[in-house]
């Protein structure tokens, strides 16, 4: 039990060394999940339009969930070489696919009636989108979100990889000489922050959906 | 990119390897997330702490999760094998609970009124009309459990993610596509087995239901 | 709270599944339709399987090893870079060759990890260095005698761990500080004590190991009172294209690499000796020489015929030409007459 505990010490002992990894982790998760969904947003509201779109994009995004996450992160390699950008990018790569599938499912189920309302009320096309449309597909959007940053906490320890940084560096170093304390140093912060987030963005939903769309419970 | 004829044994090795690792995981899961699933819909009060438990478990990453378990099980498949076990839990344990409370009240009080047991209504009316859901978690469990398995090359536990791997630690990208292809082919492959497993058990409970009791 | 966020995903439950991915979660639809229509279904899956199958083994690796011999299997690890592997393949190969089973178990991790590996006899034998064995295993002070390195880490190894070290197969493959040729040239860098005014403005790229061993770079940077600007972390085969990219400007490398001089790198002087020698060897667990003690024979056939220079061909071979590494091992035992 000290044994699990000493990972306190190890922080304890080399805080500069934690905070930068701590915040590039921060950095690499928030990072790349805002830019995810500045571009899964636009390409959901796309599909949404022009069903032709929709299918193949459906399709890609489902067969994308299936492409390991460290394969991505080493096919940016030959491109981008090593370090926190292309750790980005990858994380990126990967976090635009759930908040994509979530928003088009979203915008897509909105209620025919409510929109058609708003068409009645002479509603222009991007009123019904920001107004109605969106809106009306916030739960959804936000649970993809949540989804993509509590994910993108977990893939961003594979940056380590590739010279990334993140808490991930501990997660190796402790494995490459066996060495709990360092290993839990990182792991264990990892697993909080995941926690976290997941707790974070499901309070924010709660504060930022309107009432009357909050899912009721079954 | 060596042709298919110079080593098809290591290949499929690893492939196996792989299937073995999600598919040894799933099975454990299974044993003990179903009877797991089903004390919570006779003990309500179990629900919240069990499901909490296993959601907690969920939000750990992998790699970190991997990192916990090796002082335990040591190095090799053991450690992937337990992580992918506490991964699928909550996939099974909630779709058990989920598939059980989907079975149509009136069905189990017709059972009832006809004379069985608790145990002859789980076994005989709520387990195979729940098993559509619980083969949904399943799907779910090993469709995310070949994908996670991939990193669990980095602690010894074989598979394809040695491809990948190897293709990082050589820069030959082929070896990059090769190992994300044949993964992200296999994890389609057990979707749509599953899925399809799901269609025929869907059919069969909305057939009439004397003929399951007869 | 926790609770609450639960409620809030079980009741989106008939909207969304939730899927775990690799590092984290993930949601999918349950009515995206990954599936095409009932056509082509049948295509599909064949062509699932098929791509399964030629990734597959148009990828392979080493082979599985020969069989129908009553002597025992003997398993090999190795380290997770080019070198390890190739010496790994060279164990395998030489011990086939006499008539052993062979499992490969390679490419496990670092040091400690193939070490503890060993230990726990989960292996046979893997290839060691000495320097590694005297700082990272035995955690003992740094010397620069070869052989009195050699034959304290074979002392201690054998009474403490009932390890053997057998005999050094040639190479010194000391860790190395490289840089790129003309950026050393232009800094006038040519040695450790030449960086120690310039590396607060350096960037050093390592393995996660050295930035973590106590021979590593903490060990450097304290001998020779410098401290980097930063350092990245990053998989062993990634150290020298990063450096020759300008995406470091240090690496911590090995001195038999042969990207060293493909990629037109310098190895910095050590000048006041804080690395030991790193001479390879394989080490077996006693318990294994002790079932068939011929195993240590078959591995000394390659004592002393691998001089840095041949090493770092091997490894070029693997690194640059893309060869396989268990081609590559094979081809030099045979040119060498070692195997059949």
């Amino acid at each position: 039990m000290t044994d699990a505990l000493a990972f306190i010490g190890y922080i304890r002992d080399h805080p500069d060394q934690f905070r930068q990894l701590f915040l590039q982790h921060l950095e690499l998760t928030g990072v790349s999940v805002a830019v995810g969904l500045a571009i899964a947003l636009p390409l959901a509201v796309l599909a949404s339009r022009v069903e032709a779109l929709a299918k193949p994009m459906g399709w890609i995004s489902g067969v994308g969930q299936t492409i390991p996450s460290l394969a991505i992160l080493a096919l940016v390699l030959p491109w981008l070489g090593i370090g926190f950008v292309p750790a980005l990018v990858a994380l990126t790569v990967r976090a635009i696919l759930p908040i994509f599938l979530n928003a088009y499912i979203g915008i897509r189920d909105a209620d025919a009636a409510v929109i058609d309302a708003a068409r009645g009320m002479g509603a222009s096309d991007a009123q019904r989108l920001f107004l109605v449309e969106i809106p009306l597909a916030s739960p959804v959007i936000f649970a993809g979100v949540q989804t993509a940053l509590v994910q993108s906490v977990g893939t961003a320890t594979l940056a380590a990889f590739i010279g990334g940084g993140g808490l991930g560096d501990l997660i190796l170093q402790g494995l490459a000489l066996v060495d709990l304390p360092v290993l839990l140093a990182g792991a264990i912060p990892v697993a909080l922050l995941a926690m976290a987030a997941d707790l974070l963005m499901g309070g924010l939903r709660r504060f930022l959906v309107p009432a009357g769309l909050q899912v009721r419970s079954a | 990119m060596r042709t298919l004829a110079h080593d098809p044994g290591y290949a499929l090795l690893l492939t196996l390897q792989h299937v073995e690792i999600v598919g040894i995981a799933v099975l454990v899961a299974l044993l003990v997330g179903i009877p797991t699933g089903i004390g919570i819909v006779r003990l309500r009060w179990l629900e919240a702490p069990v499901v909490n438990t296993a959601s907690v478990l969920y939000t750990v990453p992998s790699l970190a999760l991997f990192a916990v378990l090796i002082p335990f099980t040591g190095l090799g498949p053991e450690p992937a094998v337990v992580a992918l076990i506490l991964y699928s839990l909550l996939v099974i344990i909630r779709n058990t609970i989920a598939g059980i409370d989907s079975v149509d009240p009136a069905m189990v009080d017709a059972a009832r009124g006809m004379g069985m047991t608790a145990a002859q209504r789980l076994v005989l009316v709520e387990l195979p009309l729940g098993l559509p859901v619980i083969v949904a978690g399943v799907r779910l469990a090993v469709v995310s459990g070949i994908g996670i398995a991939t990193i669990a090359a980095y602690v010894g536990a074989g598979g394809l993610g040695i491809l990948i791997f190897d293709g990082i630690r050589t820069l030959n990208p082929d070896r990059v596509v090769a190992g994300a292809l044949a993964t992200s082919a296999l994890a389609l492959l057990a979707d749509w087995g599953l899925l399809r497993l799901e269609k025929v058990l869907n059919r069969e409970r909305r057939r009439p239901v004397e003929a399951g009791m007869a | 709270m926790i609770w609450l966020t639960w409620r809030q995903k079980s009741s989106l439950r008939n909207i969304l599944w939730v899927t775990k991915i690799d590092g984290g979660v993930s949601m999918r639809h349950a009515g995206i339709r990954l599936w095409p229509g009932r056509g082509n279904r049948r295509l599909t899956i064949i062509g699932l399987l098929a791509t399964v199958f030629v990734t597959v083994t148009a990828c392979g690796g080493s082979g599985t090893g020969s069989t129908g011999s009553s002597k025992p299997t003997v398993a090999i690890g190795s380290k997770d870079f080019t070198e390890e592997l190739l010496v790994g393949q060279m164990e395998a190969a030489l011990l086939e060759d006499a008539g052993y089973k062979v499992d490969r178990k390679l490419n496990l991790g670092g040091t400690v990890v193939a070490h503890q590996a060993l230990l726990r006899g989960d292996i046979d034998t893997y290839v060691e260095y000495t320097g590694t064995g005297l700082t990272a295993i035995l955690k003992l002070p740094v010397q620069t005698d070869k052989q009195k390195v050699y034959d304290v880490v074979k002392a201690d190894y054998k009474s403490k761990l009932k390890l053997s070290w057998l005999k050094p197969w040639g190479f010194n493959d000391t860790y190395a500080l490289v840089m790129k040729k003309d950026k050393a040239d232009q800094l006038g860098i040519k040695s450790y004590s030449d960086l120690k005014s310039k590396a607060d403005q350096l960037t050093l790229g390592a393995t996660q190991e050295f930035l973590a061993r106590p021979d590593g770079l903490p060990g450097v940077e304290q001998a020779y009172g410098m401290k980097f600007k930063a350092s990245k972390g990053l998989d062993p085969g990634l150290l020298y294209q990063a450096v020759s990219a300008g995406q470091v400007d240090v690496i911590s490398g090995f001195a038999t690499d042969g990207r060293i001089p493909a990629l037109n790198l310098s190895v910095l002087t050590d000048d006041k000796h804080f690395f030991p020698p790193y001479f390879a060897a394989p080490v077996v667990r006693d318990e294994t020489l002790k079932k068939d003690s011929k195993i240590a024979d078959v591995l000394n056939k390659l004592a002393g015929k691998i001089d840095d220079k041949t090493m770092a061909g091997l490894n070029l071979e693997v690194d640059q030409n893309k060869k396989d590494p268990a081609v590559v091992a094979k081809t030099f035992l045979r040119k060498q007459g070692l195997i059949k």
